[in-house]
């Protein structure tokens, strides 16, 4: 809550009352949260979930995506970790791939993903919804033109080889 | 206000896209046309100054109100008061009005001492809920606020006797059902199958007459039976399974031998059955041959020089070297000397046997020889190869000797006929003399007569003349007489 707080802008309440705006923020992030969660498990989006870690922290979540059919990551899993920060929805989340995934738009190492609208191009109508589908679109469809991994860009136009070193560092999801 | 509990599920054209939650204070852009909440369009314009869903440029000065349908249809939508344990519902717009009347806002304790929160219900009659009060029943301090959840489980509190109406406080009822003479019990011999029901009063009555009661002597004694049989079976049963285990252990390794033995194992299984030595030649396993003494039971005949060995006299020349002539067996002792060996399967050749066997060293012999047979399934596998290998080691001495044999007879055959030859040279010149001799009697009277008749060669008559001679028949006579 002390981190909410802080994390409020400048235009938050007088010092005397400085608790109720940041409870409300908090809430109503909560809210929109927990909104998007039941909005995921009532829409049956093939291929995409996620839910939060534990039951007690909304703002930490863990998805899996799944290749989509006739792309060269078709019935590979990959679990990701979705962090909110306290003022979303007006940042967007911090996301990073957990089982190493060869791909031109992501670090291998650090799972970190490049894609326009988890950085510059956020809006605060995207949901968890939006990000995964895009993620699950890019996998099939990378950006080669700003790589993170210029291994995998390079490799990208021979398929064989490109899957051969996907499968060399891919762990299946327990 | 952030945040409504809205009752019912909202029409999605009135969801604020950045909240999810329907419009509150809604503000529309002028150049798009979007609506939103005032609350999140002015924050997400200080992180990017463009229109969250199209990304068109804007400004908080491009907001104006919603239209007044939209403000209506949102602020009638049904909402519940969020206080704890408040049931109020109402519509939007009024939920103000109420949460300044409501009786379960959280509100500081009426007394000024304390510190703690109360519901504005507790807190009307001015006095702190939170002091103690002492229980009548039991005298202990109880919170104000707990005073009623404490006098519905008080130990102390008094209650009555469901079966005997008796007076009774709480923390003793457990007691009493135990000996409360009007509670409802089963016979004492119940487990034994008595099926008594009644009050605890009416039980002893009942045991006097109980059938049961007659045999409880009884069953102490079946239960300590039972007990020991339990115990025993159990311990069979453990005899049992550890028995079964071995059982399949042996199973098993019967099972590796029989596989090495491979068609030993059966005839040893048969001979067995047979009520017969392990030892005895397999073929007398028939029960005909049973009862015979193994010494003299009928060897079947093998192929070979066995068959002329039983059919032979005691003291028969030996035929079985069809090689060496008959004439020459007394000249050449070897021949039935190493055919005795080989039958014997001594692999050291022993002359006098051949000399001096009788049919009862004959007999000894013959079963000892069952050994030979390659396939002799009558003896142990060792048995069987040891047997072999002494046949082979036979069998190559007697080759040898056979050689040796062969050779020597063929030079005594070769010395023999040179002689023969030189005999029968020399009875040939006697004869050549002979008939020279007669030529020349006989040419001194044909000369005599040609000397009269003349004219005749010598060359052209003398054979006629020599085959119509009266006196011929008598020169094989002359010959003999040579
Ligand atoms: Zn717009
Ligand atoms: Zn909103
Ligand atoms: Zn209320
Ligand atoms: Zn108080
Ligand atoms: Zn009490
Ligand atoms: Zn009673
Ligand atoms: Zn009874």
């Amino acid at each position: 809550m002390e981190m909410t707080a802080s994390a409020v802008p400048a235009r938050a309440a007088p010092k005397a009352t400085a608790a109720a705006p940041s409870q409300q923020a908090a809430g109503s992030v909560t809210k929109r949260l927990g909104n998007e969660l039941m909005t995921l498990m009532m829409s049956s989006s093939p291929g995409i979930s996620a839910f939060p870690k534990n039951d007690g922290n909304l703002f930490d979540w863990t998805g899996t995506i799944e290749g989509a059919p006739g792309t060269i990551y078709d019935g590979l899993k990959f679990k990701i970790s979705i962090h909110f920060p306290s003022n979303y929805p007006y940042t967007a989340p911090a996301i990073k791939f957990d089982t190493p995934c060869f791909h031109p738009n992501v670090a291998l190492d650090s799972g970190a993903i490049c894609l326009d609208i988890l950085q510059d191009k956020w809006s605060a109508v995207y949901s968890v919804q939006t990000i995964l589908i895009s993620l699950q679109s890019l996998l099939g469809e990378p950006n080669n033109a700003s790589p993170l991994n210029n291994d995998a860009a390079a490799l990208w136009a021979r398929p064989d080889a490109f899957k051969a070193q996907l499968m060399r560092h891919y762990r299946p999801v327990e | 206000m952030a945040t409504y509990n809205y009752v019912e599920p909202t029409n999605s054209n009135l969801v604020c896209c950045i909240c999810r939650a329907p419009f509150v204070d809604p503000v529309t852009t002028q150049a798009c046309s979007h609506t939103f909440c005032r609350g999140c369009i002015s924050e997400a314009l200080e992180h990017s100054l463009q229109c969250p869903v199209d990304r068109l440029p804007l400004t908080p000065e491009d907001l104006t109100s919603a239209g007044p349908l939209i403000r209506s249809l949102v602020d009638e939508l049904l909402v519940s008061c969020p206080n704890n344990d408040c049931p109020h519902v109402c519509q939007r717009d009024l939920l103000q009005g109420h949460l300044d009347a409501c009786e379960f806002l959280i509100v500081d304790c009426p007394e000024q001492s304390c510190h703690q929160m109360v519901v504005r219900k507790d807190a009307v009659n001015g006095a702190c809920i939170h002091s103690a009060v002492i229980c009548s029943e039991c005298y202990a301090e109880v919170a104000m606020s707990e005073y009623e959840a404490h006098s519905s489980t008080c130990p102390d509190s008094a209650c009555s006797c469901e079966h005997c109406a008796t007076e009774i406080s709480k923390s003793t009822i457990e007691l009493h059902g135990e000996t409360c003479e009007r509670a409802p019990v089963v016979c004492t011999h119940a487990p034994n199958g008595c099926s008594w029901k009644g009050e605890r009063r009416l039980r002893d009555g009942h045991i006097s007459s109980c059938p049961y009661e007659a045999i409880k002597g009884f069953f102490i004694i079946h239960k300590d039976t039972t007990a020991a049989l339990k115990e025993e079976n159990a311990l069979l049963q453990a005899k049992i399974d550890a028995l079964q285990g071995h059982l399949r252990a042996t199973t098993r390794d019967l099972q590796v031998a029989k596989a090495a033995l491979g068609p030993w194992y059966t005839n040893a299984v048969n001979r067995t059955e047979a009520g017969l030595p392990i030892h005895h030649p397999p073929r007398s396993r028939a029960p005909t041959s049973a009862s015979l003494n193994p010494a003299t039971s009928p060897q079947p005949p093998l192929p070979g020089p066995r068959a002329s060995i039983s059919t032979l006299g005691s003291d028969a020349p030996n035929p079985a070297p069809a090689s060496v002539t008959p004439t020459h067996v007394n000249a050449t002792p070897g021949p039935s000397n190493t055919s005795h060996d080989w039958r014997a399967h001594s692999s050291r050749p022993s002359p006098n046997i051949s000399h001096n066997w009788d049919p009862s060293s004959l007999t000894a012999r013959s079963i000892a020889r069952d050994v030979v047979a390659p396939i002799d399934l009558g003896t142990s596998l060792e048995g069987s190869l040891h047997g072999l290998r002494e046949s082979m080691v036979t069998l190559s001495t007697t080759v040898d000797s056979v050689g040796r044999r062969s050779e020597i007879a063929l030079t005594n055959e070769t010395v023999r006929l040179n002689e023969e030859v030189m005999s029968v040279r020399a009875h040939l010149h006697g004869l050549r003399m002979q008939v020279h001799a007669i030529m020349m009697d006989r040419n001194t009277q044909v000369t005599g007569r040609v000397d009269e008749g003349g004219g005749i060669t010598e060359g052209a008559w003398i054979p006629t003349r020599f085959s119509q001679v009266p006196g011929q028949p008598q020169i094989p006579l002359s010959i003999t007489k040579l």
